[in-house]
């Protein structure tokens, strides 16, 4: 799953329409739509909202640690034209000076840059960096919830000294995401990749379940099974039948004590790398 | 190779800072307060970040030496070790390296002259004793040489500081560099093995043995001094008959003369990096083998580990000397 927060709704319009995305019937505090691959919602401007909004998807719809999470908007820049799209490479919150480096294993599909999160609308576009109001706060709400590789941002060039932000209305707004829907594409498509790696990696062996629905553990123990169920699982090369090898155990610390022999038996005779 | 370069703003006019970029005209280039903005980060995947490693450029401030364990020891009275790199370009699945950082970018570290002060001040205070400096522990000490120019930095100093060694430890092949210049004879090149039929599947990137040997065989016709690393010493079922092959394979092909010393120990690492790999990669079957843990470290069972390392010893000496002997655990000179 990849969640993609959006300040406004302007912005979001293209996307809604691209991805095919409907709204939830839930109503909470922000507006959210979805369809199977993606879940999108609507912040409000400024970083303390992006990060309330994040917030709630994490509490309210997705606490897996492998969905990727996408801030996408619009910002200034001194130069860069019109319709620019820009991967965050650094993020720097202008209000306490920190800083987040989204790492780039992924190919940037445009140009990356440093962007920076100010409270108020930046006229003088200062320096070389990107200008805009979210990221600080979603980047570093975002990296509690799953790891760095799967969070980033991504904005497009909305205003710069020659085109003041004054002059950007909501339909042009929305242009501008559309025009830049083959990049975002691009980088969803990366982000689901990654993604899926990392929900394949973090995947419980497929008999624990079962096992755990059949006997009763304790916290520590179920740590134990499943350290023991994975090491099981690898060795015999997937090839083990959990039905049959526990039907003379009867309770939960038997299944483990033999677990254990068995582990050992066959971690002598049996590792050779995959 | 490197897509992308964080510099420390403190180093970015640094001339080797300058080099180093200047090999990579395409990076982006990413300045930053402290390299542990990046790299001690929580929230990071290594095994992601392996995939595409970015390169942190660095300034290292203090600590630049630390003693080093008891068992690293190839004779001598004092040892430190140093890392001038963090991370390595290999991709070693029983690396400790992937269980101790969060991040599997490079860092460099690129105020060699610190490093070398340290160095000397060390030395000179250990007076005429000799003091062993190993390079290799947190990366591989010649993989990148060509971009770290580490080599030819570092080895000229050696000849100023005869009471001291220097190992280089490898699985590399880079040594250009090295045939470039006159051997220093208080400089060790150490290259670790494991067989080849483990080493294929756990060793990615490594450079096959054939080819590591030559590069040996190079080097002790110019004349520098060869060291052989059996450590960590990887079990798998058959493993006495797969060591002898590898034992057999080098001793045959490397002139006694050239060896300084041979090394041998078993895989272990501190509880805490194993449980760290485990969870990175729970899908890989070496980490389901057998293993467990006595004083905070995991290495295999105690019989077991015992079997290697006595098989392994006798096995060895069959080919060199005692006096060149140097395995982790006394009891198997
Ligand atoms: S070569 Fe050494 S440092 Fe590099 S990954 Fe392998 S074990 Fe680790």
């Amino acid at each position: 799953m990849i969640n993609i927060l959006i300040a406004i709704h302007c912005e979001a319009k293209p996307l809604l329409k691209h991805f095919g995305l409907k709204g939830s019937t839930d109503h909470g505090p922000f507006r959210v739509y979805e369809s199977k691959e993606l879940r999108l919602i609507i912040s409000g401007i400024g970083k303390v909202s992006a990060a309330a909004a994040a917030s709630y998807v994490f509490a309210r719809y997705d606490r897996s640690p492998s969905s990727a999470w996408l801030n996408i908007g619009t910002a200034g820049h001194a130069a860069y034209p019109i319709g620019k799209g820009i991967l965050a490479h650094k993020i720097t919150d202008a209000g306490n000076g920190l800083s987040w480096y989204p790492p780039l294993i992924l190919k940037a599909p445009g140009q990356t840059e440093t962007v920076i999160t100010v409270d108020r609308p930046e006229l003088e576009y200062t320096g070389t960096a990107v200008y805009e109001m979210e990221a600080a706060g979603f980047y570093a709400t975002a990296s509690r919830f799953c790891t760095s590789e799967l969070i980033h941002c991504y904005k497009v060039i909305s205003d710069n000294r020659s085109r003041p932000a004054s002059l950007i209305t909501k339909d042009f707004a929305a242009s501008l995401i559309a025009e830049n829907i083959p990049e975002i594409d691009a980088l969803i498509q990366q982000l689901n990749g990654l993604a899926t790696k990392l929900s394949a990696i973090v995947e419980e062996p497929p008999p624990l379940k079962k096992m755990l629905a059949n006997w009763r553990f304790t916290t520590y123990e179920q740590y134990r099974l499943r350290h023991l169920v994975r090491r099981w699982c690898l060795l015999s090369d997937g090839n083990i039948n959990s039905d049959q090898s526990f039907t003379h155990c009867k309770t939960g610390k038997e299944v483990l004590s033999y677990l254990q022999s068995v582990v050992d038996e066959i971690s002598l005779h049996s590792v050779e790398p995959q | 190779m490197i897509n992308t370069i964080y510099i420390e703003q403190e180093i970015v006019d640094h001339p080797r800072t300058l080099e180093i970029c200047a090999r990579f005209p395409d990076a982006t280039l990413i300045s930053c307060g402290h390299y542990g903005e990046i790299f001690n980060r929580k929230a990071q995947n290594f095994r992601l970040q392996k995939e595409n490693p970015a390169m942190i450029l660095a300034k290292k401030h203090n600590h630049f030496l630390h003693q080093a364990p008891p068992e690293y020891g190839i004779g001598g009275e004092y040892h430190y070790y140093f890392s001038h790199m963090l991370n390595c370009i290999y991709d070693c699945r029983y690396c400790f390296l992937q269980g101790m950082y969060r991040s599997a970018n490079y860092v460099i570290f690129v105020n060699y002259e610190d490093f070398q002060a340290a160095m000397q001040e060390k030395s000179k205070e250990h007076g005429d004793k000799t003091v062993n400096f190993y390079s290799g522990y947190d990366c591989d000490s010649l993989a990148l040489d060509p971009v770290t120019r580490f080599t030819a930095e570092f080895l000229p100093l050696f000849k100023t500081l005869p009471n001291s060694w220097l190992e280089l430890r490898t699985k590399s092949t880079q040594i250009r560099g090295l045939l470039k210049m006159e051997p220093v004879p208080n400089c060790v090149v150490a290259f670790s093995f494991i067989p080849a039929e483990p080493g294929r599947d756990l060793e990615q990137g490594v450079p096959q043995l054939e080819r590591r040997l030559e590069a040996m065989l190079k080097l002790c016709n110019r004349g520098w001094k060869l060291g052989l690393r059996f450590d960590p010493l990887i079990y798998q079922p058959g493993f006495k008959k797969l060591y002898q092959e590898l034992f057999e394979t080098i001793f045959s092909q490397l002139p006694l003369a050239a060896i300084h010393s041979v090394s041998l120990g078993v895989f272990r690492m501190p509880d805490k990096f194993f449980r760290n790999i485990v969870r990175l990669y729970p899908d890989e079957k070496f980490y389901a083998g057998p293993f467990s843990s006595q004083h905070g470290m995991t290495s295999y069972q105690r019989d077991l580990e015992q079997d290697m390392m006595s098989v392994c010893a006798t096995q060895i000496l069959e080919y060199i000397p005692k006096s060149k002997f140097f395995p982790c655990d006394d009891a198997y000179r």
